[in-house]
């Protein structure tokens, strides 16, 4: 027994020590990490899948690239309209077709080269070109010679050479950027504003790519290789964690920004967030407050649900019998009560939709008048197609849905009336996303729970989707007619007309019903009150540009003439604010000469 | 050697020891009351002698009483004066729980349920003829959607539970004949088998639910076909993913059994390796496989719980303990906590749970022969 | 001790190989891929993405350039043009399709001290705590104290662990306010993730030993050493745990591969930026390199620690030698 205790106490020494040893080393390099809190932190509610422009799809992706970069257009977070950014001056030839930006003599990136018209040849030829594989490339199909350079071979099938292909896109000096359309595009100046719109330095990355031909990707993106021309750089990215952002003291504008490092979150549950919030660690919550809270938080004055343009509907199987029969679709449609949904489960303010449009307009266009519930006519509608009481067997009706408390909620209550209006045996299936979007692709569900959220205000945005060759239709449902309206205002010079071409479009979109629209999106931003500079818009678009914290003084005169009814909460911004340097001028000029 | 009376093997018929063997193992206690309790219970089957030892284990048997009442309840849960756990009021102000004395609430019953079994659906007409419109109130609360919590919860332990047996029941079929084959076997067989099972452990949980759930889902060309069986596919995966530990353990008993006199004699005469496991190891077996069958059911009640978490687990309106919890985990925030929402769920849940861990203890004693030892000292 | 090194390294090597052809043919069969999205690539963007990623191979070449360091492109055998990545076999874990700016490498970089310092946290306290209440609980067998422990014990497994985490951070957290809520910013942060993890090794623990320790103690050899006149508390401890241990150290084993690797409901609740997510959102999006890359981290981990397990046996129980393992 003693014999043997000597070596035992040597091994279980080695066995207590070595993982400590291992777990004092993963403790030093986890806690290493530690940054002074930013300026501003906000939650971006998932990891960006990537900081390349060109690559990048999708909300979240959009919010930091709206703070690297800028393009020749922006969106102005008040108004959520295109404003010119880095073009300092536009001109639009009278065929609408040749587009001429002068741009900012000023414009930098970020290491200090300066930021020339070929770098926008140069990253619009990147962004096109299929191997670069952008999902927003084929917006672009309206510049003349896009299709043909995509495609890699031209008009007469020949194939082309990309490098010195004519594409309508060059720079005549420095400054001067033209873009030649092939077709007018009404909604151009929209495009130049989104978000892969945006120059990339060239130097950078080619040094990088020769560097690294496979790994490259890999490694930029990153505080040391990512050079860009926003305001605000890369300083710090921790993945699943935060990507934490500088002020760019080279950005031709630096003056106008206030905020010196932002914060940027990856917290995908939505409770912590909130906690966080509540408890001042996170100054910005995007949409994603918990659903059981939204009755507690409208009315209090960090919480401000606008209109949205995003449209939740549920997509039907043109394709599967009974589905295929229009009426069964109109009384599916004529049986969802949807101000149940909007007021008694969401409750921030949702609107029951009736068309494909959100909130029946956007900008000159409204759409056609839309049939509402009516429980009567749809079980008419259903009887006359054969089913109901002494009709034929139905079947089972299932509804497809992402796993999502809220859509698990939304069609519970669905299918609670379809069942009791129509009397259908509806059984509900929630899926993990990949295998939802998997089904909806090869079209295997009945009923499918969806949404869409427009890249750009534009009607055409969202109409273009149900379209008989559209990538997105996904209901099996065609139309000659309604692809013709489409093809023809996609071409349209004249805005009326097009307007016109998309509202009959819509009207048969509406008759035939392939979709069942439920609700338009409300942004539920939850941001605190001392913020300032913050978008309130129809895309929920922000520019961390113009934030700042107010002083106690300019909050009061805030809450004063905004907020009046609201609940207040308590900030736990900067109490002196926070204010551009530019700003900060004006401000003690203006209290001097008050003074 | 610790071990050698819990390991002697006992054979079919019923365990013959002889009261020197008793002897050995008492730690010089009672003697002369063993030798009676011992002569009494000579000959009787080895699930009977447990019985009785179980039956004088007071936390377990109380553990037993209290999961048969749970068990009854929840089997009979559409017999009970409930509200239904569908029907939502979705009303401004939520009722929050009250004190069945106190409950003036008026609510009338309507029979609004998911598409039952008939034994449910007609379960449910006698209930009507019952106690007519009459329900009770929110006792327990309601949750978000106004559904009445103390309805859910007894709906949600039946689905868990029914869930958890039945899968664990899969488990043990598939636990049991893999590791008692593979021991029997033994050498290239038994290695074979048993570095499946470890590579199966190696493989992330999710992967596997995600493949079985992808592999039994077929698309239907119009609703009138038949549905794949959502409930039944998530038991089959279930009890397809909690067979591992089970193989191991029966395993290791087998690999003790397989040296013993009469396995040996059964195959000196020519017995096949099925009719051996048929006859001599099954039997022996059956203690341990059951005592680890009280700890699947709570592992697998837990990754109901983990996948409707992640939303793949039970399908809506129907309600288990795992969605129940889910709800209720929302619940806690730094502004308004609906407290209920989450308290009785969760103590639901902990007490069932609990209770068939004092239960499979209490069973472990009752299998093993020197029990008494360590309930009644 | 050479031979035993040696046959484990064979066993391990078998055995990922193993994991990783299933995981990999598992991987395939699920529907959906990596690049399918609600907002639909267009076709010939996709085939670019896939061809990116030779994902438009044929599964069998795809599998060959996943493990090894053949460098199978158009070229053929030993190409050397187009190099996605060097295999498994080269320690090239290759690129995330789900994180496009990063390798799985990086990503496991980046994740892994993180679970390891919060899992050795929460074995720790898991291995202390659940040992101390065990030995209690044996030590006083049979008796109220004894069932109240072993309850208390068990209420770590008696619920999910998203629900112990929420009801840490609701009582810890948003109540007392001695707990920040979520972040990884300083040890602090770490304790109630620690806690919520370790929760059901210390009731599984707490219960191994007890009965571990129950059993041990009705042997032969401690009876003789309460006969001998040793005192009850050094028979407990030096004899009785000894041996009463085995049945703990081989459910320590693989259960620390899982405390070590983290666990996806911790790490969403406390916002830690582990490894463990990855094991769910992996498979979930259809990451299939990432999804790989953590199966091999957890298959090696598992193996290594049951491994050790059957060494510490060796030095626990002077019956079995390492010669025959």
């Amino acid at each position: 027994m003693t014999a043997r205790n000597g070596p035992t106490a040597v091994w279980l020494a080695v066995l207590v020590l070595a993982p400590a040893a291992v777990a004092i080393w993963a403790f030093q390099s986890a806690l290493s990490r530690e940054l002074p809190r930013a300026d501003f932190v906000f939650n971006n509610g998932v990891e960006a899948s990537s900081l390349d422009p060109a690559v990048a799809n999708g909300i979240a992706e959009a919010r930091v690239l709206r703070a690297l970069y800028e393009g020749l257009y922006t969106r102005d977070p008040i108004s959520g309209a295109a404003v010119p950014a880095l073009a300092a001056d536009t001109q639009v030839s009278p065929d609408a077709l040749t587009w001429t930006f002068a741009l900012r003599a000023d414009a930098r990136w970020s290491n200090g080269d300066p930021l020339t018209a070929d770098d926008f040849v140069w990253s619009l030829r990147r962004l096109l070109d299929p191997r670069t594989a952008s999902p927003f490339a084929a917006e672009l199909e309206c510049v003349r010679g896009a299709r043909e350079f995509r495609a890699g071979v031209d008009s007469n099938g020949a194939p082309i050479d990309r490098a010195t292909f004519d594409l309508g896109v060059r720079a005549t000096d420095a400054r001067t950027l033209v873009i030649e359309l092939a077709e007018p595009t009404l909604h151009f100046r929209e495009l130049l504003a989104a978000y892969p719109l945006v120059p990339v330095h060239r130097a950078s990355l080619e040094a990088l790519q020769a560097r690294a031909p496979d790994s490259w990707s890999t490694l930029w993106g990153r505080p040391d290789t990512l050079v860009c021309n926003g305001p605000f750089v890369l300083a710090e990215r921790r993945l699943q964690d935060r990507l934490r952002l500088a002020k760019n003291e080279r950005y031709w504008d630096a003056d106008r920004v206030a905020m010196r490092t932002i914060d940027v979150l990856a917290i995908e549950n939505a409770t912590t967030a909130f906690n966080l919030y509540t408890a001042g660690e996170i100054d910005w919550l995007d949409g994603t407050v918990p659903t059981s809270l939204v009755k507690t938080l409208v009315g209090r004055d960090d919480f401000d649900p606008t209109p949205y343009l995003g449209l939740y509907f549920y997509r039907v199987n043109t394709t599967k019998p009974p589905l295929d029969d229009k009426r069964v679709r109109r009384a599916l449609f004529g049986t969802i009560n949807r101000l149940q949904i909007c007021d008694r489960l969401l409750a921030a303010g949702q609107k029951p939709a009736y068309t494909l449009i959100p909130w029946g307009n956007l900008g000159s266009y409204r759409s056609p008048a839309a049939k509402k519930e009516d429980l009567e006519g749809s079980q008419a509608l259903l009887e006359e197609a054969g089913f109901g009481a002494n009709g034929e067997e139905f079947g089972t009706l299932r509804i497809l849905y992402n796993s999502s408390e809220q859509n698990r909620v939304i069609a519970e209550v669905i299918a609670d009336d379809w069942s009791k209006y129509l009397e259908l045996p509806v059984e509900l299936e929630s899926q993990e996303w990949k295998s939802y979007v998997d089904r909806q692709n090869r079209l295997d569900y009945d009923v499918s729970r969806s949404s869409w959220i427009s890249d750009y205000p534009d009607a055409l945005n969202f109409l273009a989707v149900f379209t008989s060759d559209s990538d997105n239709n996904r209901t099996g449902w065609r139309h000659a007619e309604y692809d013709r309206l489409i093809a023809a205002a996609r071409k349209e010079a004249d805005l009326a007309r097009r307007d016109e071409a998309l509202r009959r479009a819509e009207a048969i979109l509406l008759d035939e019903l392939p979709i069942l629209p439920i609700y338009s999106y409300v942004s539920q931003n939850l941001v605190d009150p001392r913020v300032g500079g913050f978008g309130k818009n129809s895309l929920n678009e922000q520019n961390p540009k113009y934030w700042y914290w107010m002083d106690d003084a300019e909050l009061a005169k805030s809450r004063r003439t905004v907020g009046k009814r609201e609940k207040k909460v308590t900030s736990h911004g900067p109490k002196d604010g926070l204010y551009s340097p530019k700003s900060q001028a004006e401000r003690k000029a203006g209290g001097r000469t008050r003074r | 050697m610790a071990d050698d009376t819990r390991s002697a093997p006992r054979d079919a018929a019923g365990t013959r020891e002889t009261p020197r063997a008793f002897r050995d193992g008492l730690g010089g206690r009672d003697v002369d009351a063993l030798w009676i309790e011992a002569q009494r219970e000579r000959g009787a089957p080895v699930s009977q002698r447990a019985w009785q030892r179980l039956k004088r284990n007071r936390p377990a048997w109380f553990a037993w009483c209290f999961l048969c009442v749970v068990g009854i309840a929840s089997l009979l849960a559409p017999l009970l004066p409930l509200p239904s756990p569908k029907t939502m009021r979705l009303t401004d102000r939520r009722p929050v729980p009250v004190w069945p004395w106190l409950d003036k609430s008026k609510t009338e019953f309507q029979a609004d349920y998911w598409e039952l079994n008939p034994v449910d659906a007609a379960l449910v007409q006698v209930r009507t003829k019952l106690y007519g419109k009459f329900q009770t109130g929110p006792w327990l609360g309601t949750d978000a959607r106004g559904r009445d919590l103390l309805a859910r919860i007894v709906w949600g332990s039946r689905k868990s539970l029914f869930t958890a047996i039945a899968a664990a029941a899969i488990s043990l079929g598939i636990g049991v004949t893999w590791g008692a084959w593979a021991a029997l076997k033994g050498g290239r067989t038994d290695r074979w088998m048993m570095r499946f099972v470890d590579v199966l452990y190696s493989l992330p949980f999710v992967f596997l639910v995600i493949t079985a759930l992808a592999l039994v889902d077929a698309p239907r060309a119009n609703l009138g076909e038949e549905l794949v069986d959502r409930e039944l596919v998530f038991f089959v995966v279930l009890g397809a993913v909690f067979w591992l530990t089970m193989a191991r353990v029966i395993r290791g008993q087998v690999l003790a059994l397989k040296s013993s006199d009469f396995v040996l004699a059964s195959r000196a005469m020519g017995a096949s390796t099925g009719w051996i496991l048929r006859r001599h190891v099954l039997p022996n077996v059956f203690g341990t496989a059951i005592v680890y069958l009280t700890l699947t059911l709570p592992s697998v009640m837990l990754a109901e719980a983990f996948l409707s978490y992640l939303g793949l687990g039970v399908q809506a309106p129907e309600v288990s303990f795992g969605l129940l919890l889910a709800d209720g985990v929302d619940a806690i925030n730094a502004i308004h906590v609906e407290w209920w929402l989450f308290a009785f769920p969760a103590t639901a849940m902990a007490s069932v749970l609990l209770a068939l861990f004092v239960l499979g203890d209490g069973l472990r004693d009752a299998f093993d022969v020197r029990a008494k030892e360590r309930t009644a000292p | 001790m050479i031979g035993f090194l040696r046959r484990r390294a064979v066993g391990l090597v078998l055995t990922v190989w193993i994991v990783v052809t299933c995981a990999f043919a598992m991987m395939r069969i699920v529907p959906g891929g990596p690049f399918s999205e609600e907002r639909k690539l267009p076709a010939a963007v996709l085939a670019n993405v896939e061809a990116r990623y030779h994902l438009d191979w044929p599964l069998w070449r795809q599998y060959l350039q996943y493990v090894g360091p053949l460098n199978l492109d158009e070229h053929g055998l030993f190409g050397d043009r187009e190099r996605v990545f060097g295999g498994v076999l080269a320690g090239d874990l290759g690129p995330s399709f789900r994180y496009r700016d990063y390798t799985v490498n990086q990503i496991l970089a980046e994740s892994l001290p993180l679970s390891l310092a919060l899992g050795s946290l929460a074995l720790a306290w898991a291995v202390v705590l659940g040992g101390a209440i065990g030995v209690a609980a044996a030590a006083c067998r049979g008796t109220k104290l004894d069932l109240a422990l072993r309850l208390g014990a068990a209420l770590g497994i008696a619920l999910p662990n998203f629900v112990v985490a929420g009801l840490l951070v609701l009582v810890f957290a948003l109540t007392l306010g001695w707990s920040p809520i979520a972040g990884s910013t300083s040890f602090a942060h770490f304790v109630l993730p620690s806690l919520a993890l370790g929760a059901p090794v210390a009731a599984y623990v707490a219960r191994l030993v007890r009965s571990g320790l129950v059993e041990a103690l009705q042997a032969d050899w401690v009876r003789t050493a309460v006969a001998k006149g040793l005192p009850y508390r050094t028979v407990v401890l030096r004899h009785g745990l000894r041996a009463g241990l085995l049945p703990t150290v081989s459910y320590l084993g693989p259960a620390s591969a899982g405390v070590l690797t983290g666990s996806l409901v911790i790490e969403r609740i406390f916002a830690l930026p582990g490894a463990g997510s990855h094991f769910v959102a992996s498979a979930l999006s259809r990451d299939y390199t990432l999804a790989l890359g953590v199966t091999i981290v957890y298959s090696v981990l598992i193996y290594s620690l049951n491994s050790l397990v059957d060494f510490v046996y060796t030095r626990l129980d002077p019956r079995i030698a390492l010669e025959e393992l």
